[in-house]
């Protein structure tokens, strides 16, 4: 039983917070209707006190006047009678003392107790009662308040037993009370609750069980699908047949999208996904994202471009696979809506301890009435004819990332004039990381400030490239076109756009040419393709001012997704024993079509009892392993290589599990079941080729200095 | 904490105050009860106060049974109560209505069975109870 049913604690705790509210509240009206009461008591107290008083020194004076008519003179007080008369008052606990004065000298004829007299009661009220008598007398009771004051101990005494009676009663009566009308339906609430929740969370985990399933259900065919067709593209082909293969990868990716969206957003659901804290430079990033979408971009023909400003740390800590993932998705959907112009994605410093990531174009906008619901699940802008497809979980996964990374996502927006996104994300540097962008100027120290023409009819582009430049110690003039020049003076270096017309320039003035497609270098002069990397550009800068070339291009950060997809070079993995396991024909067939004419020696095994088998008959420097397989699973068989090689004192093959489970806790199981990395399906052949590729110059450079650590990032690389 | 601290002052300080004025009031009411009974007593023939009926002619005999120790007040005039029953047995009560002059009290009014107007005059608020 979770702690949330158990029937004690939560009735006591909230009757105890009530009591702390209800018992001051009881007190204080209990209190207050007390009070009146009592005061209410005493005024009758008072008044049948002053009755009694008054009465009996009334029914004394008429006495003494029916005396003083029996009189035939002057009266005489000091007789007996009067004496006893006045006696007859002292009977009252309230009276003191009663004297009969003479009103005229004042001088005291008679007074009660006799001997005593009104010692002492110089402090008590009096009632002076006129006698009519001969001659004329005033009778003066004195009388005190005491049995007021203990009718008033009584009722304090009473009033503090009754409340504190009244606490307690009340308290053991509300207890039970409580616990019968409060406590039981509480305890029925909290049960039920506790039942909807955990079938609620079996529902979920089987909805995650079952999305997991699923993926792995697509993605093994799908692993099919585009290894085929990838290598169907690299067949002699007609061009109709290479569309038809072409559509057939895009066809692959669009629904892996869908597929990896879906998987996020059930796991962003379920409060599953965990986010990396890890070194990370942010402008590769950028630019990697720029350089993938740069294809799609050039046969849209509209510009791309990145820039991320230069007093920004070069390292940061986070999660970079998921920032480019961010990135991707709404630069992605940028260049797909726009038709014209371009797409730029800039980064700049927010507030304070922020950064701020922009993703600008030039589309058609969206509608204000759909801003609002452009970020939720399964909503698109538009839906037309024209639009261009998809889930609908872009953005909103996007936007879940980026609250899970501790930013925010803002849209901006106007129909026909574009629409930016901005990703606001916490600045976190990696304060150990050297910042190796910022420490080379372009001029040497002392010398005179280099003076750069920058000519690129994209103002956005253009002041990036010129707050960079500037930066670092250049003077830059920019514009438009040679017309907006606004000096004479000859510059150090050039910088064209291919869309800008090129000004009168000397011979030897150094230039480059910025081109979107590959261009022929101008003479003395270098020429680079669109969008920039900013390392490269610098480098090239440099050189062509005559400045040393920085080690600007520091470790990379992941792999450079579509980035490094150059044409395989023959015999990439030359020498490299392999053995590629995975009970899927169509799967072996493409592993074995992969290394075809790579160079290496290839063994093939259908199931993990066949991949040890061959494995210890002859050992292999790598292992794709499959995991999930009927019978032994890959994990199984992994733990039987180690254990072979352990005992036979052979050198560890690098594994590498190649599978449909792509997610976290499948990593994870990989691991720990002894693999050294984990590649997902579908396996591209350019993936592959790069992997091995970056496998095998670790191999070599760990063969030619065997006390140098590995290289750091290979197992990353392979994420 | 501030609040309660004020309100406990403000309950002291009316209590306080109300206990120096219940000396005063007490030897009042002992004065204005003696007035009575004195009164009363003068009033009694043959140990009863013969009442007219000034519209029937009848007079009927009241004997005291009971003062009321209540007093009211009504600006400068008091009222008092008492209970007197008739030779029948049946009660009547009769209010008194005193005025004060140079520190003498005085009966100005008597209404024998006839407790409309004190009714009244206490419903519309103009006599409340001496406190």
């Amino acid at each position: 039983m979770s702690e949330t049913t158990d029937p004690r604690t939560p009735t006591l705790g909230l009757y105890l917070k009530l009591t702390a509210v209800m018992v001051p509240t009881f007190l204080a009206f209990a209190g207050a209707g007390l009070l009146w009461l009592s005061e209410k008591n005493l005024l009758r107290s008072e008044e049948a006190m002053s009755m009694r008083i008054g009465n009996a020194t009334a029914r004394l004076g008429g006495a003494l006047e029916r005396y003083s008519d029996q009189s035939t003179g002057a009266t005489d007080w000091t007789a007996p009678v009067v004496a006893d008369l006045m006696q007859t008052l002292l009977g009252d606990p309230a009276i003191r003392c009663v004297e009969l004065v003479d009103p005229a000298t004042g001088k005291q004829l008679a007074v009660v107790p006799q001997g005593l007299g009104c010692k002492g009661a110089d402090g008590a009220l009096t009632l002076p009662y006129e006698v009519y008598s001969w001659p004329i007398t005033e009778l003066v009771t004195r009388f005190d308040e005491r049995e007021i004051a203990t009718v008033k101990r009584y009722q304090r005494d009473f009033l503090l037993l009754l409340l504190a009676g009244g606490i307690l009663g009340a308290t053991l009566a509300n207890w039970l009370s409580f616990r019968v009308i409060v406590g039981r339906p509480l305890r029925r609430l909290l049960s039920r609750l506790e039942r909807a929740r955990a079938e609620a969370m079996a529902a979920n985990e089987a909805k995650s069980e079952f999305l997991a399933k699923m993926s792995h259900e697509i993605r093994t065919p799908m692993n099919g699908i585009i290894g085929m067709a990838d290598l169907l593209s690299e067949t002699p082909l007609s061009p109709e047949q290479e569309t038809y293969a072409t559509t057939i990868m895009r066809s692959g990716d669009a629904l892996l999208t869908i597929i990896n969206d879906i998987l996020d957003f059930s796991k962003i659901e379920a409060g599953k996904l965990t986010l990396a804290q890890e070194p990370y430079r942010l402008r590769e990033i950028v630019e990697d994202v720029a350089q993938l979408l740069a294809p799609l971009a050039s046969r849209k023909r509209i510009e791309i471009f990145a820039h991320v400003a230069p007093d920004l740390p070069e390292v940061m800590i986070g999660d970079a696979g998921r920032l480019r993932q961010v990135l991707i998705n709404i630069a992605g959907n940028a260049v797909k809506f726009t038709h014209e112009g371009h797409v730029g994605l800039t980064v700049a410093r927010g507030g304070k301890g922020e950064i701020v990531i922009s993703v600008r174009d030039t589309g058609p906008g969206i509608p204000e009435d759909q801003q609002a619901r452009i970020f939720n699940a399964f909503e698109q802008a538009g839906g037309g004819p024209a639009h261009p497809g998809g889930t609908g979980l872009g953005l909103a996964v996007s936007r879940q990332l980026v609250l899970l990374m501790g930013g925010r996502i803002a849209l901006s927006s106007r129909e026909g004039r574009g629409t930016c996104f901005a990703i606001t994300l916490p600045l976190v540097p990696d304060s150990a990381a050297p910042d190796a962008a910022r420490d080379a100027a372009l001029a040497a120290p002392g010398a005179a400030a280099p003076l750069v023409w920058l000519l690129d009819p994209l103002a956005e582009r253009r002041a990036g490239i010129a707050a960079l430049l500037g930066h670092l110690g250049a003077r830059v003039v920019s514009g438009a076109g040679p017309d907006d020049l606004t000096t004479d003076t000859a510059p150090d270096l050039v910088v064209l756009d291919d869309r800008a017309a090129a000004p009168p320039l000397a011979a030897r003035t150094p230039c480059i040419l910025l081109g979107s497609t590959a261009q022929n270098a101008p003479a003395g002069g270098v020429a680079l393709r669109k969008p920039l990397r900013q390392s490269l550009f610098l480098d090239t800068v440099a050189r062509l001012l005559g400045a040393t070339p920085s080690a600007r291009t520091g470790p990379r950060t992941g792999t450079t997704p579509g980035g490094d997809t150059a044409d395989a070079p023959a015999s990439w993995a030359a020498g490299l024993r392999v053995l590629a396991v995975d009970d899927n024909a169509t799967n072996r067939l493409l592993l074995e079509r992969y290394f075809a004419s790579s160079g290496a020696e290839v063994q093939i095994a259908a199931s993990g009892a066949e991949a040890v088998t061959l494995y210890t008959e002859r050992p292999a420097d790598l292992v794709l392993m499959d995991v999930s397989m009927p019978g032994m699973d890959g994990y199984q068989a992994t733990g039987l290589i180690r254990t072979h090689e352990a005992a036979q004192g052979l050198a560890s093959a690098h594994i590498v599990a190649v599978t449909a489970n792509i997610l976290d806790q499948h990593r994870e199981a990989a691991t720990l079941a002894g693999m050294d990395a984990f590649l997902g399906k579908p396996l591209r052949k350019a993936d592959l080729v790069l992997y091995v590729t970056r496998l095998c110059e670790a191999r070599e450079e760990r063969e030619t200095a065997t006390e140098r650590p590995p290289p750091v990032g290979l197992g990353h690389a392979a994420e | 904490m501030i609040r309660s601290a004020v309100f406990t002052l403000l309950t002291l300080g009316l209590l306080s105050g109300a206990g120096a004025e219940a000396q005063s009031l007490n030897e009042l009411r002992t004065q204005l009860q003696a007035m009575l009974q004195r009164s009363l007593d003068r009033s009694m023939l043959g140990g009863a106060l013969p009442h007219v009926d000034l519209k029937t002619g009848i007079v009927t005999r009241y004997y005291p049974t009971e003062n009321h120790e209540i007093i009211l007040k009504m600006d400068d005039i008091y009222v008092m109560c008492a209970t007197l029953v008739t030779e029948d047995g049946r009660e009547a009560p009769v209010d008194y209505y005193i005025a004060q002059s140079d520190g003498r009290f005085g009966i100005i009014r008597m209404e024998i069975d006839n407790r409309a107007p004190l009714h009244a005059l206490m419903e519309a608020g103009r006599a409340t109870r001496l406190e």
